[in-house]
């Protein structure tokens, strides 16, 4: 609990999830990726019991979906696997925040929410629409641990459930068109012929048409100019969140790394980096909250790590029926 | 077809299947069968469903990401007023990328 003083003992189980994440990246040898599974595994074990009741019978039926799937199929060697897998996301959680922790401490993040303060409701959640949408076109995920803190932990929490819905929005839409998401690569994996100039532009007026919808829906009395206003109040964020998306692309280029291990492996270098040209107290104090952080995943999202295993053995199976799928008989007409 | 992509990974989704999985199914499975779906139709109905997949699904990261980072229940923010938005857009997005596999297929 934040505050409480000792940490419960997941959090520890989650604290070392994240750091053989990060050295599996780098070091994928096959004991430590078997080891960080068997870390997983323990740590859904004891965030079970914590998590709440329909959760846990969701997590419930998917573990038990799962493990019926691989006996079908007979693919017991899967469901081990969707637990190896699952690792990275539970690191992400880490470097999450982490990235929260060093925002909260950062100068701009205080003036931006000075700025922000003033705004009407609407023209907040407009910015935060926007804003998410063009910076989540690099940093993916990584966008919610910079907006959470303007909009501030301690607002009201209609204030919090309607920014978080907005953040979602702008963000989940970036994925139409951006070549960073996984979702473009995987999709170009089945669908080769695509031209990506083809899909992004495609997909970026789709996103254009998206971002309307969403003004028109939700804010529609919020005209360009006070939209303009809120995302002027969001500038004074720009220059540490364009260098850590440079330095998430630049990893991205010079590694064969996903966006994801660029975020968990990069994230972390530019935070500390960033609390130390502060000072050193800034970096203590930042360690401090995110090792408190961490048992917010535990309070707030537990069920995550919990049901991911489950969630992701499924690739596996998907994976048979593809093969299965191509390898039937017809052929599908040749199409531009 | 494009519908059944977009629908079934939407709620698919929300049911608590990650898109890494709804997408491979739907993307070879349609990208096999004679249907008359252009592949760049059917890759951006695969992209909407996984968009949707994101904002709404239980085991989406974005929204474990958005619970945890703004201290909002999870299933809040899954089954909240974003399914509205969801529905929506959605019925737009497939009417356009129908009409825009009507104008590669003529």
């Amino acid at each position: 609990m934040p505050g409480s003083g000792r940490l419960p003992v997941d959090d520890y189980v989650l604290f070392a999830l994240w750091i053989m994440a990060i050295v599996r990246i780098f070091w994928p040898h096959p004991q430590l990726i078997l080891a960080s599974g068997i870390v997983l595994l323990t740590y859904v074990v004891l965030s079970f019991r914590r998590i709440r009741r329909q959760l846990q019978i969701l997590s419930l039926l998917l573990a038990l979906t799962a493990v019926a799937l691989a006996g079908w199929l007979g693919a017991w060697a899967g469901l081990w696997q969707g637990m190896e897998k699952a690792v990275i996301f539970a690191a992400f959680f880490g470097t999450l925040t982490l990235m929260r922790a060093t925002a909260d401490l950062r100068p701009e993040i205080g003036r931006a929410r000075k700025l922000v303060e003033p705004l009407s409701a609407g023209a907040r959640t407009s910015g935060l629409l926007v804003g998410t949408n063009v910076l989540g076109t690099a940093l993916v995920v990584g966008v919610m641990p910079i907006f959470a803190p303007i909009v501030g932990q301690d607002a009201p929490y209609a204030v919090r459930k309607s920014a978080a819905e907005a953040c979602q929005r702008g963000m989940c839409l970036a994925c139409l068109w951006s070549p960073f998401w996984l979702a473009m690569a995987i999709s170009t994996e089945h669908l080769p012929d695509v031209p990506l100039w083809q899909i992004m532009v495609l997909g970026l007026l789709l996103c254009a048409l998206g971002l309307t919808v969403a003004q028109l829906m939700y804010t529609p009395d919020v005209g360009m100019r006070a939209l303009w206003q809120a995302l002027r109040a969001f500038s004074p964020v720009l220059p540490p969140v364009a260098l850590s998306a440079a330095a998430v692309l630049g990893l991205k280029a010079v590694t064969p790394l996903t966006t994801l291990q660029c975020l968990v492996v990069g994230i972390p270098v530019l935070c500390i980096g960033g609390l130390l040209s502060q000072s050193i107290d800034h970096l203590r104090r930042a360690a401090s909250q995110a090792a408190q952080g961490v048992g917010a995943v535990r309070g707030k999202s537990r069920c995550y790590p919990a049901r991911l295993p489950w969630a992701m053995f499924w690739s596996r199976p998907s994976r048979q029926v593809a093969s299965a799928i191509r390898s039937l008989p017809w052929r599908r007409r040749q199409l531009p | 077809m494009i519908a059944s992509v977009v629908i079934g990974m939407t709620v698919l989704g929300l049911a608590g299947i990650h898109q890494v999985v709804t997408v491979t199914v739907m993307l070879v499975l349609f990208g096999t069968l004679p249907i008359g779906v252009s592949d760049l139709a059917l890759m951006q109905a695969g992209l909407l469903g996984w968009a949707f997949s994101s904002m709404t699904g239980l085991s989406a990261v974005s929204v474990a990401a958005a619970s945890t980072m703004f201290s909002v229940p999870l299933e809040r923010i899954a089954y909240g007023p974003n399914i509205r938005f969801v529905t929506l857009f959605g019925l737009l997005g497939i009417a356009v990328v129908t009409g825009v596999n009507w104008m590669i297929l003529q």
